[in-house]
């Protein structure tokens, strides 16, 4: 380049030394000037899309909480075309996508923006809500992981908390009570000095298979508002689940007595009633009492295993049948009673996973029945 | 600076840069700089190749910046009323029009055909005013909502800018001339955040020479744009891409039909756009001032229903890219801003076609995105990848410069995966284009303005006359170590001018007839013909110490060689050996070659066969 220039270039400029001098010096006086007003334009613009994204992401915001989710996401959207670099924007666009049920374009939304911010606890909660809409629960439990660990802007101990939760109420409508409790336990200690989180937690450690944990939690509740229908009604159903039917019935009976019209309080003090009567482990009874009472739990078990074909077809189910058509001397009551139970626990325990059991009072009775058989 | 100045008028200064530093105090020593500088054209074109780099980039940064705060006042996006976007734009026209005609005449249209103009018109000679003009007046137009794009008036504006400092620095024409395509890449860089496609598009459509020897000086100020524009604007890319890969091999054949679809698209914008700027050529003079707001009426009523007609539309290009449009949408796009650019444009607005261009193409490449997605959703990318094929399909189908815009592309994604569909498509479109519409549209919009510009087919006319064209066989050379006497009766009878002389290595040379005419009337008959040889060193490995030129020489060159070594013939040797006759090329050829041969006064040399050239 420089070699042709030079060949057409005229030997001696024209411009005197003053002007070349001059003209260099005009060049760094207009340099200076125009970087200065380009860096005070540059200033005012961003300042500029800046206020109008944040009024556009406030406009997203308040679309989004009253329900306007399409709406939502146009206004998101110019918020993120003008600052892409702003997770909060881009994480408004994805939950109003998922509000319009665009939840593959959200993923690819979320997708983007871990690429950016990992370990951010917004981002991954709400790709966890992407998965659970998705049904893809053991990607949702990863996602709430990372969101109850990540990093939270404000508010970190109680947004955990919520993930946490999330992720709680995904896993007990799994039934995955051992995830569950162990999500559960962390929050036992942790958790804040709230009524309704213990109310709460009572009954989630009740379906975790924790009862014990539960009766503390709604008896810590009881200290505070001895007239708690609800920590009533829990202590009932924790009483339910550890087989102590006597104490279920008071509990629940105090809690219809504070709120009569309550009717599944009525029907869970119906069901503690008839599996106190109906219990073969109760202490006091007679010995043909407890005949009756093991025979009429077979009988109840082998009416909920009739359904499983596997199940009904086998050795163990033909040996009850036979135990429920015998009848037992009044000397046998004893040895009969054992073996009923034991053969009516072994076909309980022995149901297939595959082979639920359909809810309804007489299955609840059973249930709480064979718990007691167990513990 | 007045005592320096005198130091310059005082001080023997090429004593000064001569004498050791140590001793030199140092502002004498700036002085010598200033001076070594004023007398060396070629370090100061480079050392400007920076400066113009940097202001321009610092003046298009703010033209961008105004451009996009005046837009975003006077029609704001998603706010204000709807007459605003009619307004805004016939008003904007209106003053810009009459501004045009009365001060700055020569700010009209793009800006690429007047820079084109000032090199190969005007010595390089853009006027302080004409930049002054385009940077207010594209300023406001595009502001206002008018449907052109930034990129031309700020290639204009950096040619310019060049041009100015270039002038006030007292260079020579030829060094101003060459510095108008250093601002004009320095402000395509910054107006396109794209350097490298900005040195393509300064080469392959400003200069229309890819082997331009200013490629350095481009390159430096290109890239010194570009950081301006980081230091300034920050990293942010114009448009934001997602990471496109091919799906599978089929979807190919969905990218030939964006080509085709491209390349029609592009022939009818084309067309469209210098039909109507014909039309509005034969109305009276005195309307000239008022077409524009034609212009600007026509993309107010259309953005009236329509906003995203207005203006340059990257929001619109950048959504489009993220697959966010629907059908219909792109569609309906893509045909109104072709009818609102062409109009604008036509009407005689100031701005450019090339950000439209993209604009177009990318709503074409949606359009048919989404078509094959809908269609073939297994096999095909989404329609955000076919957007940003389709823009570079438009660009090298409406501007005709398909390297620029591969290149482009690929900058603005910096993915690579997107090169081979690009190409396909690119190639395609350019084809139909050049096929449908013979005149690329830069030079038919110089045409109309009674330019004529080098065209493409001129360089490629100019391409093909090379020595090869006139080349004849060689005649039986004279063997060196051949008297005078012996040489005479061998060329005795023959019109060739100059006849070549070898030894047993080869070509020694040429030697002139009338000097051994000459020889023997000095009664030097018995001397050899060596002592009258344009002889090569024997050991010398300079080509320009032998007369001669290869065949793919330029025949101009050789007409240069001729006149340089005072011989009507030159041999034509290979580029393996200088030594290695292939054949001769005569000045009566050349002429003939070029046409203008005159048979009474050119010889035509008598041929005879060679017994093997050496």
């Amino acid at each position: 380049m420089t070699e042709r220039l030079s060949v057409h270039g005229a030997p001696t400029p024209a411009a005197s030394a003053g002007a070349f001098v001059a003209t260099f010096v005009g060049i760094i006086l207009i340099t200076t000037l125009l970087l200065s007003f380009d860096l005070f334009l540059a200033r005012i613009d961003r300042r500029e899309s800046a206020g109008h994204a944040a009024s556009e992401y406030r406009d997203g915001v308040m679309l989004l909480a009253g329900g306007k989710a399409s709406d939502a996401v146009e206004h998101f959207a110019v918020a993120v075309s003008i600052d892409r670099g702003s997770v909060p924007y881009t994480l408004g666009l994805a939950e109003a996508m998922i509000g319009e049920d665009r939840i593959a374009d959200a993923e690819a939304t979320l997708k983007t923006l871990l690429d950016r911010a990992e370990n951010d606890g917004a981002v991954n909660l709400a790709m966890a809500r992407v998965m659970r809409r998705e049904n893809r629960p053991s990607d949702a439990t990863a996602y709430y992981h990372r969101a109850i660990f990540g990093r939270w802007n404000q508010d970190s101990l109680v947004r955990r908390m919520e993930a946490r939760f999330e992720l709680i109420d995904l896993l007990a409508q799994r039934g995955a009570a051992r995830e569950l409790l162990a999500e559960l336990l962390p929050l036992e200690a942790t958790s804040p000095d709230s009524v309704a989180l213990r109310r709460r937690l009572g009954q989630l450690f009740i379906e975790a298979g924790s009862p014990a944990r539960a009766a503390n939690m709604f008896r810590d509740v009881l200290r505070r508002d001895p007239l708690d229908v609800d920590a009533y009604a829990g202590m009932g159903e924790a009483a339910l689940a550890v087989g102590n039917f006597r104490a279920a019935r008071a509990d629940l009976a105090e809690a219809l007595r504070l709120r009569p019209t309550d009717a599944r309080i009525a029907d869970r003090l119906a069901i503690a009633d008839t599996a106190l009567t109906n219990d073969p482990a109760a202490r006091g009874l007679s010995t043909s009492e407890r005949y009756a009472r093991s025979r009429a739990l077979l009988r109840r078990t082998m009416a909920a295993v009739e359904s499983c074909p596997v199940l009904s077809r086998t050795s163990l189910a033909d040996s009850a049948r036979v135990l429920i058509a015998a009848d037992a001397s009044p000397r046998g009551f004893e040895p009969a009673s054992d073996v009923m139970l034991a053969v009516a626990s072994d076909l309980w325990t022995n149901r297939p996973a595959g082979c639920a059991v359909v809810g309804g009072a007489s299955n609840d009775v059973l249930r709480f029945l064979q718990n007691r058989l167990t513990q | 600076m007045s005592r320096a100045t005198d130091y310059v008028q005082t001080v023997d200064l090429s004593s000064v840069s001569t004498v050791s530093t140590q001793a030199t105090p140092w502002h004498l020593r700036i002085v010598a700089l200033v001076e070594d500088l004023r007398r060396r054209e070629d370090r100061l074109a480079l050392l400007l190749s920076l400066v113009i780099g940097a202001v321009v980039g610092l003046v298009v940064v703010a033209f961008i910046l105004l451009t996009g705060r005046l837009a975003a006042h006077l029609y704001p996006p998603g706010g204000g009323a709807a007459w605003r976007r009619v307004l805004a734009p016939t008003l904007g026209a209106l003053v810009t029009g009459y501004l045009l005609v009365r001060f700055f005449p020569e700010a009209r249209g793009s800006g690429i055909p007047q820079t084109r103009a000032a090199i190969f018109i005007n010595d390089g000679r853009i006027s302080l005013r004409t930049v002054i003009g385009k940077f207010v007046l594209c300023s406001t137009s595009l502001g206002s909502g008018i449907a052109l794009g930034r990129e031309g008036p700020s290639v204009h504006i950096g040619a310019g800018i060049a041009s100015v400092i270039a002038r006030r620095l007292g260079m020579s024409t030829a060094q101003v001339r060459w510095l108008i395509p250093v601002g004009a890449s320095a402000a395509l860089a910054a107006a396109f955040n794209t350097p490298i496609a900005a040195v393509l598009f300064s080469l392959e459509e400003i200069m229309g020479d890819m082997h331009a020897p200013i490629l350095g000086s481009v390159v430096l100020s290109s890239t010194t744009s570009w950081m301006v524009l980081h230091l300034v604007l920050g990293d942010e890319p114009l448009f934001h891409v997602a990471a496109y890969h091919l799906v599978s091999p089929s979807e190919l054949l969905v990218y030939v039909v964006l080509g085709v679809v491209g390349g029609l698209g592009s022939v009818s914008f084309v067309r469209l756009l210098l039909w109507l700027r014909r039309r509005f050529a034969q109305l009276p003079r005195s309307t000239t001032w008022v077409q524009p707001v034609v212009g600007g009426l026509t993309v107010g009523i259309l953005g009236y229903f329509v906003p995203a007609v207005l203006g340059v539309g990257y929001d619109q290009v950048d959504q489009v890219l993220s697959g966010d449009i629907v059908l219909h949408v792109v569609v309906l796009l893509a045909v109104l801003k072709i009818i609102a650019t062409a109009v604008c444009y036509a009407s005689g607005n100031a701005g450019g076609i090339f950000g439209p261009s993209l604009f177009i193409g990318s709503m074409m490449g949606a359009a048919v995105g989404q078509v094959a997605h809908r269609l073939f959703p297994a096999a095909t990318a989404g329609a955000g990848a076919y957007a940003l094929v389709g823009m570079g399909t438009a660009f090298a189908g409406i501007i005709r410069t398909p390297l620029t815009s591969v290149i482009m592309i690929f900058e603005v994604t910096r993915n690579y995966t997107i090169i081979v569909p690009l190409m396909i498509s690119n190639l395609i479109a350019f084809y139909i284009s050049q096929r449908l519409q013979h005149e690329p549209i830069y030079e038919a919009l110089a045409r109309q303005d009674g330019l004529h510009l080098p065209t493409g087919s001129f360089r490629q006319l100019s391409r093909q006359l090379r020595v090869s064209a006139a080349l004849q066989a060689a005649p039986l050379p004279l063997t060196s170590g051949l008297t005078i006497d012996e040489a005479q009766r061998r060329v005795a009878g023959t019109t060739l001018g100059s006849w070549p002389v070898v030894d047993d290595r080869g070509l020694v040379g040429m030697v002139r007839i009338s000097d051994v005419a000459r020889a023997l009337t000095d009664g030097r008959g018995a001397t050899t013909i060596d002592e009258l040889l344009d002889t090569v060193e024997p050991d010398s490995t300079d080509d320009e110490a032998v007369p001669h030129v290869h065949s793919d020489h330029p025949l101009g060159l050789a007409l240069t060689r001729m006149g340089a070594t005072r011989h009507a013939v030159l041999p034509v040797v290979s580029r393996a050996s200088v030594r290695t006759l292939l054949g001769v090329v005569t000045l009566s050829d050349i002429l003939k070659v070029y046409g203008v041969e005159r048979a009474s006064d050119v010889p035509t040399p008598t041929r005879s066969t060679g017994d093997g050239a050496a």
